[in-house]
C-alpha cells in the first residue's frame, strides 16, 4: 500500500502515448540520409530510376544486374533554394514550382529535363528561375498557396489557392504528364490537407478565419463537391493517417480512427473503426501508410517515419512497434514505392540509409497476432531490379 | 509474498551471528561511500515482452553499455547493519544515440557480515528515481541491491569492488500499457571512508 501510494504520488503523466522507457525502446537509429519525398519514376536510357528527395536535395537513384546495392547519384542542390520539386514524369521532365525570392507570394511553375539539370550542374550550375520551361499551369496563374504529394508513383495530389479559393486536385499519370494540368476535384479550406478523394482533412484556423470555429472538418468529394461528413473541435487526437495503398483512406479524428472506402457509394463513405486505440497515436503526427487491416479485428498495420506499428486486435492498448531487423536499418520514410510483380502484399518503401526496404505482411496465428513481419532492406542482388516494383 | 518476505529477511539479518571476525563498528559508527563504474542493461520488459541484454536488435533492449555512479552515507544503528540514504546516476544510450539516465534516490540498509580489514557488504535500497530520456522524464519507483567486496588498506580508507541490481518499474495506474520495467547490472569500483 505504501509503494502504491509513493508510485501515485509520484506518477506524473507524459503527455505521449508511450512511457519513457518505452520511448527509448522504440527509438531508432539516427542515419545520415532520410528519403523524404519520392518524386517518381523516369527512364534513362532503357534504365528504371527513381528521383528522390534526399536529405532535401535531389538524388537520382536506381539498380543494375548485379548491383547489390542502389547506386545513387546527387543530381541538384535544393537546400537554400527556393525551387520545390513536384513530380517527375516518366521521359525524366521533372515539373517544379518556385518563387522568385523568400518574400515572393506568387508560386511560378517550370518544367526541365533530368538531363538538362545534369549537364547545367557539371558547369556553372541549374538556374531554376530563367532555365526552366515556363508552364501556365490547368489551375491558372496567381497561386498564393501550392503543396503537393505523391502518394505514389502514379498519383500526385495537389493543393492550391487561387484568387479567394483554395482547391485541391490530382494528377493521375505522372508517367504521361506533359504539363501541369490536373484534375481539380473540389474546394477546401485554405489550410486543409487531402488524402485521396474522400479523406480531407480541414483545420480551422482562428487567425485565418475571425468567424470560424476552432474546428477540424472531414469531408467527402460526392462527385460534384466536398461536403461535410463530420467535424470536431481541434484537439490533440486530430491527426490525419494516411492511406492504405489499396484504395482505403485513413484519418484520425477525435479519437477515432476513421476508415474510408475510395469505392463506396453510401451516403457518408466512411466508417469508425475504432474510438479507443487511436488515441494513443497522439504523438505520431504525420504522415501515415496503412499496411494492413483486418476487418472486424480492429486491426491496422501501418509504417510510420521510425517502424512499421501494429495494434493488437480488439484491444486498447498502444500500438507497438515491431522490430525490423537486426541492423538497425529501421527508419522509415513514408513513401509508397510499389508493390513487387506477381505478389500483392509485398511493398518497397523508402527508408533511410540503405535507401529502400521491403515490407511483407505475416499471417495470423491462433493468438490473432501476426506471426511474422518479413522485412529486409531492399537490394537488388537479393530482390531483383527496381523496375519490378515501379 | 514480497512484503512478508523482506521483513523477514531483516529480521534475519538483525538476529543473525556474524560469520566473520568480531564487530568492527558500533552502533553510530558512519560511513561514507563513492562508487563508479559501467552499467549492463538486463532486461527491459513491456506489455508481457521482456527483452534481454545490451544491443539493438531483436529481443535485446536497445540501451546500450553504460556507466554508474553513487553516493551514499550511513551510520551503523547494529554493529552489522548500517542504514541512510543513496543518491545514484546510471546513464546509457538509445539506438538513436540519444542519452537515457536514472537517477535513484533510495533509503539503503547494508548488512556486513565480514567487517574489519576485509569486509562484504550487503545492501538493499528503495526510494524513487527520476528517469529521462530525450525530452522526457517521469518520477518513478526505484530499487537497488548490492554486494561487494571491500579491503581496508588504512583504518578508515578501503576500496572495493561491487555488483547487484537496479530495478526501475515505470507505473502509469492509468495507462497501465505504459508501464514498463528496466533492470541493470552494475559493476563498479568504491572509495569508503569510515569513521
Amino acid at each position: 500500500m505504501i509503494l502504491a501510494l509513493i508510485a501515485a504520488l509520484t506518477s506524473c503523466n507524459l503527455d505521449s502515448g508511450q512511457g519513457v522507457f518505452q520511448m527509448a525502446h522504440n527509438a531508432t537509429k539516427k542515419t545520415e540520409y532520410t528519403i523524404t519525398d519520392v518524386y517518381g519514376s523516369y527512364d534513362d536510357n532503357g534504365t528504371a530510376k527513381l528521383l528522390v528527395s534526399r536529405d532535401g536535395d535531389l538524388w537520382s537513384t536506381w539498380s543494375e544486374q548485379g548491383d547489390s546495392e542502389m547506386r545513387a547519384e546527387k543530381l541538384m542542390e535544393l537546400t537554400l533554394s527556393t525551387m520545390r520539386p513536384i513530380f517527375v514524369n516518366g521521359s525524366g521532365t521533372l515539373f517544379y514550382a518556385y518563387k522568385e525570392n523568400m518574400t515572393d507570394e506568387a508560386y511560378r511553375f517550370a518544367s526541365v529535363s533530368l538531363s538538362t539539370i545534369a549537364e547545367e550542374e557539371s558547369g556553372n550550375g541549374f538556374d531554376y528561375k530563367s532555365e526552366g520551361t515556363v508552364l501556365t499551369p490547368s489551375f491558372g496563374e496567381n497561386v498564393t498557396k501550392f503543396s503537393s504529394i505523391n502518394l505514389d508513383l502514379d498519383t500526385c495530389q495537389i493543393i492550391y489557392g487561387s484568387g479567394s479559393g483554395t482547391y485541391y486536385g490530382k494528377i493521375e499519370s505522372k508517367a504521361a504528364a506533359e504539363n501541369l494540368d490536373i484534375t481539380t476535384i473540389g474546394t477546401v479550406d485554405r489550410a486543409a490537407i487531402v488524402f485521396g478523394d474522400n479523406a480531407i482533412y480541414s483545420y480551422y484556423e482562428d487567425s485565418d478565419m475571425e468567424n470560424a470555429p476552432d474546428d477540424l472538418i472531414i469531408t467527402r468529394f460526392n462527385g460534384t463537391a466536398a461536403e461535410t461528413i463530420d467535424s470536431m473541435s481541434v484537439d490533440e487526437d486530430n491527426i490525419p493517417m494516411g492511406y492504405d495503398p489499396d484504395g482505403g483512406y485513413f484519418i484520425t479524428f477525435d479519437g477515432d480512427l476513421y476508415q474510408f472506402d475510395s469505392s463506396a457509394d453510401n451516403s457518408n463513405g466512411y466508417t469508425r473503426i475504432d474510438g479507443g486505440f487511436v488515441s494513443d497515436l497522439r504523438y505520431r503526427t504525420g504522415h501515415h501508410m496503412v499496411l494492413s487491416t483486418e476487418e472486424g479485428e480492429r486491426q491496422v498495420a501501418f509504417i510510420y517515419r521510425n517502424g512499421i506499428y501494429v495494434n493488437e486486435p480488439g484491444s486498447d492498448t498502444a500500438p507497438r512497434m515491431l522490430s525490423i531487423d537486426n541492423n538497425d536499418n529501421d527508419i522509415i520514410s513514408t513513401t509508397y514505392i510499389g508493390k513487387s510483380a506477381g505478389d500483392a502484399d509485398r511493398y518497397l518503401y523508402a527508408t533511410q540509409n540503405n535507401s529502400f526496404i521491403i515490407v511483407e505482411l505475416g499471417s495470423l496465428n491462433e493468438d490473432n497476432r501476426y506471426t511474422t513481419y518479413s522485412v529486409s532492406s531492399y537490394s537488388p542482388l537479393t530482390h531483383g531490379q527496381l523496375s519490378e516494383y515501379l | 509474498m514480497k512484503r512478508i518476505l523482506i521483513p523477514i529477511a531483516l529480521l534475519l539479518m538483525l538476529s543473525m551471528p556474524s560469520v566473520g571476525a568480531s564487530a568492527y563498528y558500533d552502533a553510530g559508527s558512519q560511513i561514507f561511500t563513492i562508487t563508479a563504474g559501467v552499467s549492463t542493461p538486463l532486461t527491459y520488459t513491456s506489455n508481457g515482452e521482456t527483452m534481454v541484454g545490451p544491443g539493438s536488435g531483436d529481443g535485446q533492449t536497445h540501451h546500450t553499455i553504460g556507466g554508474i555512479g553513487a553516493l551514499s552515507y550511513q551510520i551503523f544503528v547494529t554493529p552489522y547493519l548500517a542504514i541512510g540514504g543513496e543518491l545514484g546516476y546510471q546513464f546509457d544510450f538509445s539506438r538513436s544515440g540519444d542519452v537515457c539516465t536514472n537517477v535513484p534516490i533510495t533509503a539503503k540498509l547494508t548488512y556486513i557480515p565480514l567487517q574489519g580489514d576485509f569486509e562484504i557488504p550487503i545492501s538493499v535500497g528503495l526510494g524513487l528515481d527520476y528517469i529521462s530520456y530525450d525530452s522526457y522524464s517521469k518520477i518513478t519507483l526505484g530499487a537497488t541491491f548490492e554486494i561487494g567486496l571491500r579491503y581496508f588498506f588504512t583504518d578508515s580508507w578501503g576500496v572495493g569492488i561491487n555488483t547487484g541490481l537496479l530495478v526501475a518499474p515505470e507505473i502509469y495506474f492509468d495507462r497501465p500499457s505504459k508501464n514498463s520495467v528496466m533492470t541493470y547490472l552494475p559493476a563498479t569500483l568504491s572509495v569508503t571512508y569510515r569513521h
